[in-house]
């Protein structure tokens, strides 16, 4: 088979794949998206976690998530990790000296430090069992407790499957399940989670699909934290999170598709309504001791570009708002500073594979742009990487999807792998990615459980 | 947010009830397009909806309505860009893979009737976007290299390690079977 025999194969093959009729559903769903004025319409994606949607995304940034992947790729996969001719091929950033660095930390516009990365093997040191299929994409701590979302159908789609999603809380010293919250009717998803003075709240959907007029296709729940009792439950509301003393909260409409309106405030014990603030934009982050609103520039255009307002929790004040050149990720403290990881910009975005780099943001703006992290992944090879903000400190996550997976903490005075790394060697990864908490990762283990990792940070 | 007014797309000669009726024209093919980068006919309608939603916010944007499609097609690949890299990186969980699913799924159906589906999972969100619209779409690549705004050079090169990739994890797959149907 040569060249052109296999491009001949490839034409012939996916040429004749079929181009199905769109579902009513789709077609229903697409007219009801245009709206005079080009009125915002956003909804809750069925297949996909809101990653920008919810007030904690910061702390659940996704490479915190991929970050686990790595983890729990060596972790699954049972290898010593090793360095690998591919890390420094494929997972070492080439930083290209485009920032402009200006303040702490003090990181150098041309790096020339080597890359000195050590293998450290993250160790297993429990596994928890009782939460079926643990879905990584939400999850919230209080006190001594991790409270994460299960699946009982393993099947978040279905909800015709036995047992549906539901909340489990474990026991970060035994690291036992030792209760478990399940709305009375088969819940699909669990979208957004949060726990707060000694109350569970989370939201999900129900059934598979939504056409503008129904109601109730997701719903808000509470749930008392110690006798494990629903106490409250609200059709067509959408959890953002919890911060500054209150349970926020949004209005679903469109045919409880499309998050509108203002922020509203509820009481986190009882969920009595405690008024509510003017909020115009996208989304919610609740991250470095504020509350933003994301906006991200429309996606026809190369210029993309994310709106950025710090805002007042008392009254909806904007008290800032700039715009981030590219796409950006979960706010996430660092000691007492603000990062966040950015894709690039304008025609960046398209001709430039990953080109990420990391912001600082103070009160009213971008105070300091790192180097961009070249992650150009058409030498050949399949890697996926990123870098992110997760458990206040920096990260780059390599991923050739199935063979190996790396992560590598970043030192921000350098912008250079530090020396931890975790690798996986091995094909056949089936597990989710879950959480960095404190010093432990959390993956989702080939069994459908839960494995906890210690995690040696390095230098 | 920029928006346009509501009855006529600002800067361009297209009303929106024009818009409305490019679109409708364009869904089924639009769907295709996400189908096969994403794989997934349930996510597939996720990023039709949401590539339509954004297309009429930015219709202000379309100079020219002759350049629709390609217009259309570049924000469906990079909607469909963002959700695989997100579900790359996030290892989401692979909803429903039974076979009464695979069988409602057109979709996957297809790509996986011979490891298709595989190869094509093992390539970067770009060199998927470049094999689908090459192969699928049977488009020049000249003709994605604008769609996309990408230099022709990062056409081919994505299309070249694409391949490359794609016949590696093939081969590893099904090996001589695949080699008997090609030949």
């Amino acid at each position: 088979m040569n060249d052109t025999e296999f491009e001949g194969w490839l034409a012939s093959r996916l040429g004749d794949g079929p181009s199905p009729e769109p579902s009513p559903r789709l077609v229903a769903l697409v007219h009801a998206g245009r709206r005079p004025g080009g009125a915002l319409t956003r909804k809750p994606s069925l297949t996909m976690p809101g990653w920008f949607t919810a007030g904690r995304r910061g702390f659940a940034g996704l490479v915190g998530l991929a970050a686990c992947v790595a983890l729990a790729g060596a972790l699954l996969l049972g290898i010593s990790a090793k360095t690998s001719p591919n890390v420094s091929a494929s997972g070492r950033p080439s930083i290209s000296p485009t920032g402009t660095p200006t303040a702490s930390p003090r990181p150098s516009t041309s790096p020339t430090a080597a890359a000195t990365a050590t293998a450290l093997a993250a160790t297993v040191v429990a596994r928890v069992t009782g939460c079926q299929n643990p879905l990584g994409w939400d999850y919230a701590v209080s006190g001594n407790d991790l409270f994460v979302v299960c699946d009982a159908s393993n099947s978040p789609s279905s909800n015709t499957a036995p047992g549906g999603a539901y909340a489990a809380r474990v026991d970060l010293t035994t690291n036992k399940v030792t209760a478990t919250y399940r709305y009375k009717t088969i819940m699909t998803y669990i979208e957004d989670m949060t726990v707060d003075d000694g109350s569970l709240w989370f939201d999900g959907t129900f059934g598979s699909a939504c056409v503008p007029g129904c109601s109730g296709f997701r719903r808000l729940e509470l749930f008392d934290v110690a006798t494990g009792k629903n106490t409250l439950d609200l059709p067509n509301v959408e959890l953002e999170g919890s911060a500054f003393g209150y349970v926020w909260v949004r209005n679903l409409s469109g045919g409880a598709m499309a998050t509108e309106g203002p922020l509203r405030k509820l009481d986190p014990k009882t969920g009595q309504d405690r008024g509510s603030i003017s909020f115009k934009m996208d989304s919610v982050q609740f991250a470095c001791g504020s509350l933003w609103g994301i906006t991200r520039s429309n996606w026809a255009s190369a210029d993309a570009s994310t709106t950025v307002a710090r805002i007042d929790p008392a009254d909806g004040t904007v008290l800032a708002q700039f715009t981030v050149p590219g796409w950006l990720g979960g706010l996430q403290s660092v000691g007492s500073e603000c990062w966040a990881s950015v894709e690039p910009a304008g025609a960046d975005l398209y001709t430039a594979d990953y080109a990420d780099l990391f912001v600082r943001i103070g009160e009213s703006g971008v105070e300091y742009t790192s180097p961009r992290f070249d992650l150009n992944d058409d030498a050949g090879g399949t890697w996926w990487t990123a870098v992110d903000v997760q458990g206040g400190a920096f990260w780059l996550v390599s991923d050739d999807l199935g063979s190996s997976a790396t992560l590598q903490r970043l030192d921000p005075s350098t912008w250079q792998p530090t020396g931890t790394l975790w690798q996986s060697g091995a094909s056949g990864y089936q597990g989710d990615p879950f959480a960095i908490i404190g010093r432990s990762a959390w993956a989702c283990d080939d069994a459908g459980g839960i494995a906890r990792l210690d995690i040696p940070l390095g230098p | 947010m920029n928006a346009p007014g509501p009855s006529r797309a600002a800067g361009s000669r297209l009303t929106d009830e024009s818009f409305v009726a490019m679109c409708d024209a364009a869904l089924r093919r639009t769907y295709g397009l996400a189908g096969y980068l994403l794989g997934d006919a349930t996510e597939a309608e996720d990023a039709t909806q949401d590539a339509m939603d954004r297309a009429w916010r930015a219709r202000g944007s379309l100079r020219d309505p002759a350049a629709f499609e390609g217009w259309l097609d570049r924000i469906v690949a990079n909607v469909c860009r963002d959700r695989m890299r997100r579900r790359k990186l996030a290892r989401m969980v692979d909803l429903e893979t039974g076979p009464e699913h695979e069988a409602a799924d057109p979709f996957r159906a297809f790509l996986d009737r011979d490891a298709l589906g595989h190869a094509l999972d093992a390539l970067t969100p770009e060199q998927r976007i470049a094999v689908v619209l090459r192969f699928w779409r049977d488009l020049p690549l000249e003709e994605i290299a604008t769609r996309l705004d990408w230099p022709l050079g990062t056409v081919e090169s994505r299309l070249h390690h694409a391949l490359a990739v794609m016949r590696v994890r093939l081969e590893r797959d099904v090996g001589a079977e695949l080699r008997e149907t090609i030949q």
